[in-house]
């Protein structure tokens, strides 16, 4: 009797154990690369091409941020990637978000624009980026210093994003709110915004976010159109590609900021309940 | 004007800057496949689509091009399931849990193949621990080109950044499963891994299917992974051959080649899916 006790708490405990180490290793494997980053850009260079390495650094100093602001003028990347990425969102919310409104409310024009945005979204972009750039290049725009070209670029990414995410959260929007204002005086477009926009401010919120987040991270495009000008992603490729790894690291740390606080701000907010505006409880 | 009609063409000049910036996109594509059937004299030719198609460093990026994103996704939908399965049953601490698993696809992608990439070089943190542990012969060359255990690599690097998405998808799945269904097998005295296998499963396949579609087809434009990892010679990618045709070799024709070979492979597979879906959903 004693040991088919014994042996229905071993049976008990090993999941739990299982689990627990899976958990463990969960949590390793995810966040200790980030600790890696952070230990590298940290350190000095000289520390990323020791051998063999050591996860704990031997000296904590601010070097690599120093060095980076005197000989690349660090800022200049910094605003340039911001630049691009409140320019693609803003120029993404303002057609985008009127686009998805229209499809949400007219039957016809709904499928059509949701299949282009979804098959634009399907294309490689690079095979969008190699012709532009034959097509940017007389415009004055390949390699702009303002990344003109680039945010021209981004819009391929951004705006079917935003087409979507609009569309999802007002089709479920009763149109009885719109018409409500029209009944009382309203154009379309006065309803559209007087009632819709701000009934939407919770997706379009959500909306603002993710497609900043799209463009701050894109790689491709900011590699083949801005050449000199670089922002920051293709700029942490470049310091990898030449083993300078502690100031590719400090701009990724620099990278990963906007990032955590987004998507920390988006588990915060309920994101379900933000994409579905108020008229749903 | 009457009152449908003016409310049509509201949305339809509301729609217009969208959908004019969308079809724009057409222009480019448009130009690069002219530039790939005309010759030098402007005559229709496939000299251009021969001579890549015969080009070595293009096969290879196809043939990779074939086999990471099928094992990638195959992965991705193993592990993705496992997981989803393993939080349902979760306790405590679901939600800070599921925030540490996403995290990977939460970061830059660019930040997360460095630390890809700090950790599989060869002189990185893997190898510095496997040298403590074993000496100088313990090392490992992760990225050694051509070989079956960098393909590993590459592939695990890929599939663990976008797993979250098909975990996730699936978890909400299962989560929305009303619990009368396992109540019922549970009364039935039904095992854990009945329930598991023979309800949770099947239910969780249309999900699954879902998550699967939307990542196969990021899978197949596959580029900054083994570009930024393994470099264009070490793995070729369809794309990562098209950016070494443009901006390392000068030869922007044999890119838009490479790249118009896979943009059209997608294309044609999105739209025989979105076909497909539309016909099953009843033609809505």
């Amino acid at each position: 009797m004693k040991t088919s006790a014994r042996r229905k708490q071993v049976r008990r405990t090993i999941p739990k154990l299982i689990c627990a180490v899976g958990l463990t290793a969960l949590c390793v494997i995810n966040l200790a690369p980030i600790l890696l980053v952070l230990r590298q850009a940290l350190s000095p260079e000289s520390e990323s091409s020791a051998w063999p390495l050591t996860i704990v650094p031997q000296h904590i100093s601010l070097s690599n941020l120093v060095s980076l602001w005197q000989t690349q003028s660090l800022l200049r990347h910094v605003f340039l990637s911001l630049w691009v990425a409140l320019g693609t969102t803003f120029v993404s919310l303002l057609l985008g978000f009127p686009a998805g409104w229209a499809a949400a409310r007219w039957r016809r024009m709904s499928s059509l624009m949701t299949r282009t945005s979804l098959l634009s979204r399907v294309m490689p972009p690079i095979a969008i980026a190699i012709p532009l750039t034959a097509l940017l290049i007389p415009l004055r725009l390949y390699n702009h210093p303002l990344g003109l070209g680039l945010i021209i670029a981004h819009l391929t990414l951004g705006l079917p994003f935003v087409i979507l995410i609009s569309y999802a959260s007002l089709v479920d929007m009763p149109p009885q709110l719109e018409e409500a204002a029209q009944v009382d005086g309203c154009s379309v477009l006065g309803a559209f915004w007087r009632v819709t926009v701000p009934a939407a401010r919770g997706a379009m919120g959500v909306a603002f976010l993710l497609a900043f987040l799209l463009s701050w991270d894109e790689f491709t495009y900011a590699l083949l159109i801005q050449l000199t000008h670089r922002t920051m992603p293709p700029l942490i490729y470049y310091f990898a590609e030449f083993g300078q790894m502690g100031a590719a690291s400090t701009l990724a740390t620099l990278m990963l900021i906007p990032a955590v606080f987004i998507i920390g701000s988006l588990q915060h907010m309920k994101t379900r309940s933000l994409l579905s505006g108020g008229w749903k409880g | 004007m009457t009152y449908t009609r003016r409310r049509t063409w509201t949305y339809g000049l509301v729609a217009l800057p969208a959908m004019v910036f969308l079809a724009l996109q057409a222009w480019p594509l448009s130009r690069a496949a002219v530039s790939v059937i005309i010759g030098p004299g402007g005559h229709l030719t496939l000299a251009h689509i021969r001579r890549v198609f015969t080009d070595s460093l293009f096969l290879r990026g196809l043939s990779y091009n074939l086999f990471i994103p099928l094992v990638s996704v195959a992965l991705e939908a193993a592990i993705g399931l496992a997981m989803a399965l393993w939080f349902y049953y979760l306790r405590r601490g679901k939600s800070l849990w599921r925030t540490i698993a996403i995290v990977p696809f939460a970061l830059p992608e660019i930040v997360y193949l460095l630390t890809a990439k700090l950790i599989f070089r060869q002189h990185g943190y893997l190898n510095s621990i496997l040298y403590r542990l074993g000496g100088a012969a313990a090392a490992v060359g992760w990225f050694q080109p051509q070989s079956i255990l960098s393909a590993g690599v590459i592939i695990l690097v890929d599939a663990w950044r976008v797993t979250p998405v098909v975990f996730l998808i699936v978890l909400m799945a299962l989560e929305q499963m009303p619990d009368s269904y396992l109540e019922a097998a549970r009364v039935d005295s039904a095992s854990r891994w009945q329930i598991i296998c023979l309800i949770q499963i099947p239910l969780a396949v249309p999900a699954l299917l879902v998550a699967l579609a939307l990542r196969a087809v990021d899978a197949f434009r596959i580029f900054a992974t083994p570009f930024v990892l393994m470099g264009v010679e070490g793995m070729p990618v369809l794309t990562s051959v098209a950016y070494h045709y443009k901006m390392e070799a000068n030869d922007a024709v044999a890119a838009n080649v490479a790249a118009l070979t896979l943009a059209l492979a997608l294309f044609a597979a999105t739209t025989a899916t979105l076909l497909a879906a539309g016909r099953r959903g009843g033609g809505r």
